[in-house]
């Protein structure tokens, strides 16, 4: 295959939450090693955990990476450059906002596991993408993942990332805040960045124009040179 | 003839239905005035002037099947009315300005390439056309098959073609014979089983159906897409990747396939509680291989008392009554052939000759290929729509039309820019596409064993149909011309022939 291999690094979901979609598609033409985040802890954990999968990719990976996912995929692409081809960050941010700090307290107070996941829902599908939202699992190593998303961020490592990148961003993002996805892409020097008409559950909402937007991206990454605003494709 | 013999024009469009009008509609917009649109009917419309069946529509969403550069804030429905979908195109063509390129009643009997004059001759109905480019635009499913079993010519009642309505005939209190269970099946039976006597349904192989979420659009609505356009090319962005989505029930995904086959099955089971029925209602083949049909309505007529379901095809007809391949015999007043139609060897492939005099039949003798599903080694300056690998089972076919006809823009600016003489593709590049769609298809539900469908071609068993991969994918390859893989028309090539 001449398409690079992708590791996908999913967020707190984990990869059958996160990547039921994207995973099968991109097989199609590429190699694909899906990352286990598990119970990482702090953000050398995750870089760890996306250099264990990224090892044992064939050849220069690109990395794909989905909100804390693409969190730790900006930080590996910044400390390691010569191990990756290049970078996509969905749903992404520069700094976590307050609000996803406070939705993430929310769902720690609520003790019932239904209202937790009810919670969850709310803040993570858009009003218009409703119709596709499904009930989040909860596991309590994704509550942790995501208490540790409210505190780390791409301030340090976005300005250090070399290789072609790609931010996709969510219009109606409750929780990370389109503005923090687009500051990334202001961050990241090789940069272009897109923003879907979704919510932060974007893998659900629009999964087949994320896949279309990675797959143009890896196919020709200088298509849209530094800095672009992709515009929707015209239907 | 009539006295537009050897008149000569730029580009000649063949056909009047989505595509050839698209294409037409883009060359005026350019401001292109060289062009005419021939059509063997009597109006435009193409699929929606021939199919006027009770209850015909589209199954794709309207806002999503419909052009891209005319978006119509009116569709009365999710689904819309197929006289409504004609209704919108014979606006198109008057509103655009093309009536005055148009030429209807105009068959097209013979499509030449004058290996001296490096032009087309189209040969008509009424006269002779000299073209510097051709677009054929016949469509794809536009010849009716009608099953050739014995005894069919002395059926002594009424027959006709679903795409063929004959409205004359009175049905109702009639015994009458329904053939197919294919997509426009599935949308006549249940408008005909509460008005005929008795209905029986012949079902050769059971299709799998999910819910049809159709609904009207209120008035409010309409009115807020004519006051916000944006409002409205929301809409058709979701809709349009909601059904990219479902391509991963084709090919790649187990799960998504496996979720997709349970939600038809758990459609059937709900509407159809007895389990006889049932049994012959459950496919034998994995989802996606043929049409994923969209109904509400099929499942409950089939449970009327006044209709039968016949898990088997015709085998022979005698006098008035219909012998089904596994014997079973029922007399009928009226068959409707709901059959489909002739779609592995377009009835298009034979007319038009190429370099050296070889027909599109000839050089598709082993199934139809086209580099960028467009354009044919030996066919310079020639552009099929709709043709090979142009199909869709998972989304708008209009998206699949808008690309071609940007390709072909593109091809017909190189040509006003470059003046190279005719354009070509070469041999390599045909092959190389036919490789890489082999390489797409390898895996997908089409190949897979059991699933024999009208998008494979029975010749060699090749997806000579359908595109094998997303709709956005298409575009992606296709959508731009690229001079690179053409060459110029070898005056010896011609000579060898
Ligand atoms: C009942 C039905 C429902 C469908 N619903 C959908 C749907 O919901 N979604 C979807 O994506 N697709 C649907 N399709 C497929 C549909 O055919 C295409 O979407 C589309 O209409 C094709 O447009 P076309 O212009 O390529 O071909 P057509 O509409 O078939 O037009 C071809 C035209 O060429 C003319 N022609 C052919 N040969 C000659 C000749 N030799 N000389 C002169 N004129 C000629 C014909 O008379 C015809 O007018 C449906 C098809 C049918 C039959």
């Amino acid at each position: 295959m001449t398409a690079p291999a992708i590791v996908l690094v999913p967020g707190p979901g984990g990869a059958s939450e996160d990547f039921g979609f994207l995973a099968p598609m991109l097989s199609r033409h590429h190699d694909v090693v899906v990352a286990e985040l598990g119970s990482a802890s702090d953000a050398d954990e995750l870089l760890d955990a996306v250099g264990r999968a990224v090892a044992s990719a064939p050849g220069l990976p690109a990395v794909v990476g989905y909100a804390i996912g693409g969190v730790a995929a900006v930080g590996y692409a910044a400390e390691h450059p010569e191990d990756v081809s290049a970078l996509v960050a969905i749903a992404s941010w520069w700094l976590p906002s307050p609000k996803l700090a406070a939705h993430v307290r929310l769902w720690r107070s609520l003790p019932d596991r239904e209202q937790r996941a009810e919670a969850m829902r709310l803040a993570r599908y858009s009003a218009a993408g409703w119709d596709s939202a499904r009930q989040p699992s909860v596991t309590e190593a994704g509550l942790r993942l995501m208490e540790l998303s409210a505190r780390i961020g791409t301030v340090d490592s976005a300005p250090r990332v070399t290789v072609p990148s790609l931010v996709i961003g969510c219009r109606d993002d409750e929780l990370v805040g389109a503005r923090e996805s687009r500051l990334l892409f202001g961050a990241i020097p090789d940069a272009r960045y897109a923003e879907l008409a979704s919510g932060h559950a974007v893998l659900d909402e629009r999964p087949a124009e994320v896949l279309q937007l990675i797959e143009a991206f890896l196919g020709r990454p200088e298509r849209h040179p530094a800095g672009t605003l992709i515009s929707a494709e015209a239907l | 003839m009539s006295g537009e013999d050897g008149q000569r024009v730029d580009v000649l469009i063949v056909g009047a239905g989505f595509a050839g009008l698209g294409m037409a509609i883009r060359l005026r917009r350019r401001g292109t005035d060289s062009f005419v649109v021939l059509e063997r009917a009597d109006a435009v419309g193409g699929t929606w002037r021939d199919n006027r069946y009770p209850g015909v529509a589209c199954d794709v969403p309207a806002h999503l099947y419909s052009y891209s550069f005319r978006p119509n804030p009116e569709w009365s429905r999710m689904f819309a009315p197929g006289d409504e979908i004609r209704r919108y195109l014979e606006d198109a063509a008057r509103d655009e300005g093309i009536e005055p390129h148009l030429r209807l009643g105009t068959d097209v009997l013979d499509v030449r390439w004058d290996d001296t004059g490096l032009r087309w001759t189209v040969t008509t109905s009424r006269g002779v056309w000299s073209a510097g480019v051709v677009v054929v635009a016949c469509g794809r499913l536009s010849e009716p098959r009608i099953p050739e079993v014995p005894g069919l010519e002395g059926f002594p009642g009424e027959m006709f073609h679903s795409a063929r309505w004959d409205d004359r005939v009175e049905l109702d209190g009639k015994r009458v014979a329904v053939v197919g269970s294919g997509a426009s099946a599935i949308q006549l039976v249940p408008e005909l089983a509460d008005r005929v006597g008795s209905l029986l349904v012949l079902q050769r192989s059971a299709p799998y159906v999910i819910p049809r979420s159709d609904r009207a659009y209120s008035a409010v609505e309409r009115t807020l897409f004519a006051r916000d356009p944006d409002e409205l090319a929301r809409l058709r962005s979701r809709l349009f990747w909601k059904a990219e989505e479902a391509f991963a029930q084709r090919s790649g995904s187990p799960e998504i396939t496996a979720a997709a086959r349970a939600h038809a099955l758990a459609h059937l089971a709900r509407q159809v509680p007895e389990p006889e029925l049932r049994a012959l209602l459950t496919p034998d083949y994995e989802i996606g291989c043929k049409r994923v049909l969209i109904s509400n309505d099929y499942y409950p007529a089939l449970r009327r008392p006044n209709v039968t379901l016949e898990a088997s095809g015709l085998a022979a007809i005698e006098g008035s009554t219909l012998i089904t391949r596994n014997g079973a015999r029922h007399d009928a007043d009226v068959v409707v052939f709901a059959t489909g139609f002739h779609s592995a060897e377009q009835p298009y492939a034979p007319l038009v000759r190429g370099v050296g005099g070889r027909s599109l039949a000839e050089h598709w003798a082993d199934g139809m290929i086209a580099y960028a599903s467009t354009v044919v080694h030996g066919f310079p300056n020639l552009f099929v729509i709709d043709g090979p690998n142009g199909g869709l089972g998972h989304n708008s076919a209009i998206y699949m039309i808008e690309t071609q006809i940007d390709y072909i823009l593109g091809a017909l600016r190189h040509r006003a820019a470059a003046a190279e003489g005719p354009l070509q593709v070469t041999a390599a590049a045909e092959a190389g596409y036919a490789e890489m769609l082999a390489r797409l298809s390898a895996g997908s539900v089409w190949l897979s064993d059991g699933c024999a469908s009208w998008y494979r071609d029975p010749r060699n068993g090749r997806l000579t149909l359908l595109w094998p991969d997303f709709a956005f994918a298409f575009r992606e390859r296709n959508g731009e011309f690229d001079p690179g893989v053409f060459e110029p028309v070898a005056p010896s090539v011609a000579e060898l022939s």
